[in-house]
């Protein structure tokens, strides 16, 4: 319960922080938020055209935003919000697992440890898919902890059911599986593995076919073979740039410090289950972080996970200690003839607490805090819609223009224009696995004859394919940031202004 | 500390060894780029860095003797520490200010030769400066808890 109230802190101020007309109007969160939000949008006004949509994720996540949007209208809150409160169910999860091993402490630092992660104060608001496909399995798995020998038939349904959504969400979500099932083995024993199983599975398997159902498509093909490496050597290698940089992981060395600890403290031994929970998702995190490419950065996510549970059962063991100090003196004042003073429960000596406690909090204020300070900052001033001369121009003609091709989704959103089904998710993914290329792509935006387009100047002069379409009936109305808005005649719309031309030509 | 000085000589031993190493970087640095450094002020104290470089190294080891030294009092060695952590974090941000978030030269030249540590060379320095200011403080403040303790025995 403390742990609980502890991780309340940093999340709550985030949240607060959060919560404000920012998380509506700023454009992009993320990398991948615009391509969530342009799915949803699609989604919410021509549903028909769902099946259209070249989509390599699962649609639950695109489902439950586009009926949102349909009952409070387009904002992109509505998904942000979404992850802010996985984010807190994660948390929640968080804690519940490791219950019997943290206090206040422990909970305050498993907050601040894992929202002060790499990138991670930008995913928490971001409408992408990771955090809350991660956050929901790991609800699932907190849902499957029960006492040893304890089989509580309910739990195991729901956790079951909440995995299954989690994998609709995104499938990465089956990366808490074998961790979770390790932990059901250890808690349950050999002979009552095999029902709570198959209670788990029935479930998964009732719910995952009911969302296919459900779901606009389901070609297992476009939801698996994008994600995989791809068969040519060239690409492959393009692949293989797309790796872990282990300064993410060693620039955040507070929780890592941490875990050190974790081992020595007696609650944490205890809790077979947890311990083994946790190492087997941090194994399964390094092991997939190892060997797969492409691995996108937004995968530190599952390493970030179990170091901040061990990281904060490590804060637990040495707070607890330094309490002991604080009210009984005795390790400290009258320490044994022979050896390092200890505390009762027979941890670390207690000069090794004192140092490692320091050197935890000393690596979090050097490490993460100035991290997450210039990320609060950063985000502060990402640019937002009404600041955007791409979104006011596509605004004033939104009414009379049916499709808008552009690789800015967050521009196209907010100006509450769409995209074609086809080309809404144009990503480095599909042109690997040959399922696009630029010639395809323009044939598409040729079907489609787009009213608006947004490329940067630089793709216009490299594509002949694209300068010899916009020549062909198109005005540019708008430059900003290397990137042009070309609109189509037949929409009279008004030039980029002369004097701008004029000095556009003289290179200033 | 009196309660049992080879307990307490632990973090004092890391503390005190690890001001050797700072300062052996700083004597060393200054010893093989004495030119380089000397062309340069250092934006805080306005004197030349090879100088800077050579006091500064010379208080590190004064630091590193009185912590390793087995005859002052541990209290004292920990007030050598907070002092020693408070100069640099006061040191680190004057710098950070006066070169707009540059880095204070303090690992020497050790950034040239591990050129892996200049990507959190401000991290690791304040990470540094914290843990002697909060062991230090962590040891007074158990000096003083020890205290009732050792005057009631």
């Amino acid at each position: 319960m403390a742990a609980g109230w502890g991780v309340l802190i940093p999340y709550v101020l985030f949240v607060l922080w959060a919560l404000g007309p920012r998380l509506d109007s700023v454009l992009s969160f993320g990398g991948d938020d615009g391509f969530e939000l342009c799915k949803a949008a699609l989604l919410a006004r021509l549903p028909d055209l769902g099946p259209r949509m070249w989509n390599d994720q699962p649609w639950l996540h695109t489902l439950l935003n586009a009926m949102l949007f349909r009952l409070v209208g387009e904002h992109a809150a509505l998904p942000r919000m979404f992850s802010l409160i996985s984010l807190g169910a994660l948390l929640g999860a968080m804690i519940y697992l490791s219950r019997r091993s943290l206090n206040f402490a422990g909970g305050l630092a498993l907050g601040c440890f894992l929202l002060a992660g790499e990138g991670m104060p930008n995913w928490s608001v971001a409408a992408m898919l990771e955090l809350p496909a991660i956050s929901w399995a790991m609800v699932a798995a907190a849902l499957a902890a029960t006492p040893p020998g304890v089989v509580v038939r309910w739990r195991l349904v729901s956790s079951g059911t909440l995995l299954a959504l989690a994998c609709h969400v995104k499938f990465t979500a089956l990366l808490v599986l074998p961790a979770l099932l390790v932990m059901v083995w250890v808690q349950t024993g050999r002979r009552h593995f095999a029902s709570a199983l198959v209670w788990a599975a029935l479930a998964f398997v009732t719910t995952f076919s009911v969302l296919v159902k459900l779901s606009p498509s389901f070609d297992l093909g476009q939801l698996l073979t994008p994600h995989l490496p791809a068969s040519s050597a060239l690409v492959a290698a393009e692949q293989a740039q797309f790796r872990p940089q282990w300064g993410w992981v060693l620039g955040d060395p507070a929780p890592l410090m941490a875990a050190l600890f974790a081992w020595a403290l007696p609650a944490f031994k205890r809790c077979k289950a947890t311990r083994t929970f946790t190492l087997v998702l941090l194994g399964t995190a390094i092991g997939i972080a190892l060997c797969h490419r492409p691995w996108w950065r937004y995968y530190l996510i599952h390493l970030q996970v179990p170091l901040a549970m061990l990281g904060a059962v490590g804060v637990t063991g040495l707070s607890r200690q330094l309490g002991e100090i604080w009210r009984t003196r005795s390790p400290a004042c009258h320490p044994p003839a022979s050896g390092l003073p200890t505390t009762s429960s027979n941890r670390h000596p207690v000069p090794v607490a004192i140092m490692g406690a320091a050197a935890v909090l000393a690596l979090w204020c050097g490490f993460a805090l100035p991290r997450l300070m210039s990320a609060l900052k950063e985000m502060s001033s990402y640019p937002t819609g009404q600041s955007s001369q791409l979104v006011s121009v596509l605004r004033r003609y939104q009414d009379r223009i049916r499709w808008c091709y552009t690789d800015l989704r967050d521009v196209a959103f907010h100006s509450g224009v769409l995209i074609p089904p086809e080309l809404i998710v144009v990503s480095r993914k599909r042109f690997w696995h040959g399922d696009l290329d630029e010639r395809r792509l323009w044939n598409w935006v040729r079907l489609y004859a787009p009213e608006a387009i947004v490329v940067t100047e630089t793709y216009r002069e490299r594509q002949p394919a694209c300068a010899s379409w916009l020549k062909q009936g198109y005005v540019l109305c708008a430059k900003e940031h290397g990137q042009e808005c070309w609109l189509a005649s037949s929409l009279t719309p008004d030039p980029l202004p002369q004097t701008e031309g004029r000095l556009e030509r003289f290179g200033l | 500390m009196h309660t049992n000085s080879d307990s307490w000589d632990t973090p004092l031993k890391v503390a005190g060894g690890l001001l050797l190493l700072l300062g052996s970087l700083k004597w060393l640095s200054a010893a093989l780029a004495w030119g380089t450094l000397g062309r340069r002020d250092d934006p805080v104290l306005g004197l030349p860095e090879n100088w800077v470089m050579l006091v500064t190294g010379l208080i590190e080891f004064g630091g590193a003797w009185l912590l390793l030294w087995p005859g002052s009092t541990g209290g004292r060695k920990a007030w050598v520490m907070v002092l020693l952590g408070l100069s640099w974090l006061v040191y680190q941000w004057l710098h950070a200010a006066r070169t707009i978030g540059g880095t204070c030269p303090c690992l020497g030249q050790a950034t040239l030769w591990f050129p892996w540590l200049a990507r959190f060379e401000r991290e690791v320095l304040t990470s540094l400066a914290l843990w002697f200011y909060l062991v230090g403080l962590a040891l007074i403040v158990v000096h003083s808890l020890c205290k009732p303790a050792r005057e009631t025995s």
